[in-house]
């Protein structure tokens, strides 16, 4: 169960993908975001999902592995699915019980959203797994820079996400080694109805959350003890730096609002 | 109860670029009552081999059999398995989350669905040496770390096991806590003729108990064999980068120097006898 999240999973092969500079990666995952839901036809949503069709085959990072982060959110998806189905108010009704109306609107705008749900997982996965934690944090630091608001605490939140980042695979390493001690001691977490199997989790919780607060207490004491003090005048190792790569990186970008834009608009007539 | 295994291999994440080959074929025969220790290097495939023996981990290839039965078969529940084959991981103090020591030991016992739970914890806690009345209620994270410890081991023990697996159960400890929990460890064996398998990094704690010693290489069973053969077999170990205990040294130098004993020996009190005879020959 814990090897499904996919969030900090890097998986290296060295592709052009994988040597672009963390800011253009950021930069055309979020524009891909926000593109998804100003595409409104068929059109425009085939675009996008050729769009990161290529992408994913150009990073070789194998489909399972961008798949996994989808059975996580399966139910979200359902969820959205249903609630968009009944609730969308319509002319073209089918069927009614009440206030639930099943119309035609409803349907195509389910079938929208869920399109919306996947392609927008797999993207931002897709970018998480060709980015190194710390050149994605990295990026982010550079970028929140250039933001009025958050200028000030650009190093602060990308030092706080880099530690999250950093504390995913140790934690995820402890609570393996507590439920493997707990196993071992008979506890059973797959049986069992809902509030058995959330009461059987307690014998992992709290050994976790003792080893996380002291873990934190003691890197929190190393930091101080080497006497960090946020951002102002530190240098980094690893300047960030364009390169060619990122040019096509933001050709491709105009690329997509263009392909969306123009499919949007002409995708009425060719209906 | 006897502990088999045949071809036993173990590659971590199948069909992938991280795949990896932790166990190679691994074949052995652990007898009941037997005192095994485990010696490798980390990563040698220790930690992977005894997570193979209650069914943490299911081979990728080949069997574990208790008393000839596949623990991995049909028909047999993870329960049944952790029943018989108890384990002591390395730290165990991590795996305590009651808020009194009678609890966190009574839980593996609740689980297994005995009666009797107060009789057991009590025969637990003392088998480990700590004062039942005195403990009972106390919280266990107030506690120090080598009674944590002795607790986390009464909390497999109160399961009733008749393999107990101990993975580094002195790492950490000072060198009276270190004394006290192989003490435990000794009595217990002989008391409950426990099969008893320990992996430990300290030759000389390995060397004053086991019978017979595996040793683990880069995922092969190198050597499975009586302890004084292994210790016998210096330049392997040696190729492996694993030691000889301290007392085997002081004989082998004590040879080159001229004097006659006998180097097969390597436990503490032998040495010492054997150390007393020559003098007194000399």
């Amino acid at each position: 169960m814990l090897n499904d999240i996919t969030i900090g999973q890097y998986y290296p092969t060295g592709s052009p993908i994988h040597k672009m500079d963390p800011r253009t990666k950021l930069m055309m995952t979020f524009l891909y975001v926000i593109l998804l839901f100003f595409a409104n036809n068929v059109y425009s949503f085939v675009f996008m999902f050729l769009l990161l069709s290529v992408a994913i085959k150009v990073s070789k990072v194998p489909l399972s592995y961008i798949l996994r982060g989808i059975k996580t959110i399966v139910f979200i998806i359902m969820f959205t699915v249903v609630l968009n189905m009944f609730m969308t108010p319509g002319d073209n009704v089918l069927c009614q019980w009440g206030i639930f109306k099943l119309t035609t609107e409803g349907i195509y705008n389910a079938v929208k959203m869920a399109i919306r749900i996947v392609l927008l997982v797999c993207g931002t996965s897709l970018m998480t797994l060709v980015t190194s934690p710390i050149s994605l944090t990295d990026g982010m630091e550079n970028l929140m820079g250039k933001v009025p608001i958050l200028k000030n605490y650009a190093h602060e939140l990308a030092m706080m996400m880099s530690i999250a980042l950093r504390f995913i695979p140790t934690l995820m390493e402890e609570t393996n080694r507590i439920i493997n001690a707990q196993k071992s001691r008979g506890a059973d977490f797959e049986s069992g109805n809902l509030i058995r199997r959330a009461k059987a989790l307690i014998p992992v919780l709290v050994p976790l959350f003792l080893s996380a607060f002291q873990r934190a207490e003691d890197l929190a004491l190393a930091m101080e003890a080497r006497c960090y003090r946020g951002g102002e005048n530190r240098t980094r190792l690893k300047e960030l730096k364009y390169t060619y790569l990122d040019r096509y990186g933001y050709m491709i970008s105009f690329f997509m609002i263009a392909g969306v834009v123009t499919l949007n608009v002409f995708g009425v007539y060719l209906l | 109860m006897s502990v088999k295994g045949i071809n036993l291999s173990h590659t971590y994440a199948l069909h992938s670029i991280f795949a990896f080959d932790a166990l190679k074929d691994i074949n052995f025969e652990i007898n009941d009552g037997e005192f095994i220790g485990i010696i490798g290097h980390t990563g040698s495939g220790k930690s992977t081999f005894i997570q193979h023996l209650n069914r943490l981990l299911s081979p990728t290839a080949g069997h574990v059999l208790l008393d000839g039965v596949d623990i991995n078969g049909d028909g047999i529940m993870m329960k049944d398995v952790v029943k018989k084959v108890g384990v002591v991981f390395q730290y165990p103090e991590y795996q305590l989350f009651e808020d009194t020591i009678y609890k966190d030991i009574a839980f593996g016992a609740k689980n297994m669905g005995y009666e009797d739970i107060e009789g057991i914890v009590k025969e637990s806690m003392e088998l480990v040496g700590l004062d039942f009345e005195y403990y009972k209620d106390k919280a266990p994270f107030n506690l120090s770390g080598g009674q944590k410890r002795r607790v986390a081991i009464a909390g497999v023990l109160a399961m009733k096991p008749s393999v107990l697996i101990l993975d580094e159960p002195a790492s950490g400890l000072d060198p009276i806590g270190r004394e006290e929990i192989f003490e435990n460890i000794k009595t217990l064996h002989k008391k409950k003729n426990l099969t008893t398998i320990l992996v430990s990094h300290s030759m000389n704690d390995i060397s004053n108990i086991a019978d017979r010693i595996m040793v683990f290489n880069e995922g092969k069973l190198e050597m499975f064999d009586e302890t004084k053969n292994v210790f016998n077999n210096i330049k392997m170990l040696g190729n492996i980068g694993l030691d000889i205990p301290e007392s085997k040294k002081l004989l082998l130098l004590l040879k080159e120097r001229g004097f006659d004993v006998d180097t097969d020996l390597y436990k503490e009190d032998d040495v010492i006898n054997e150390v007393v005879r020559v003098l007194k020959k000399g």
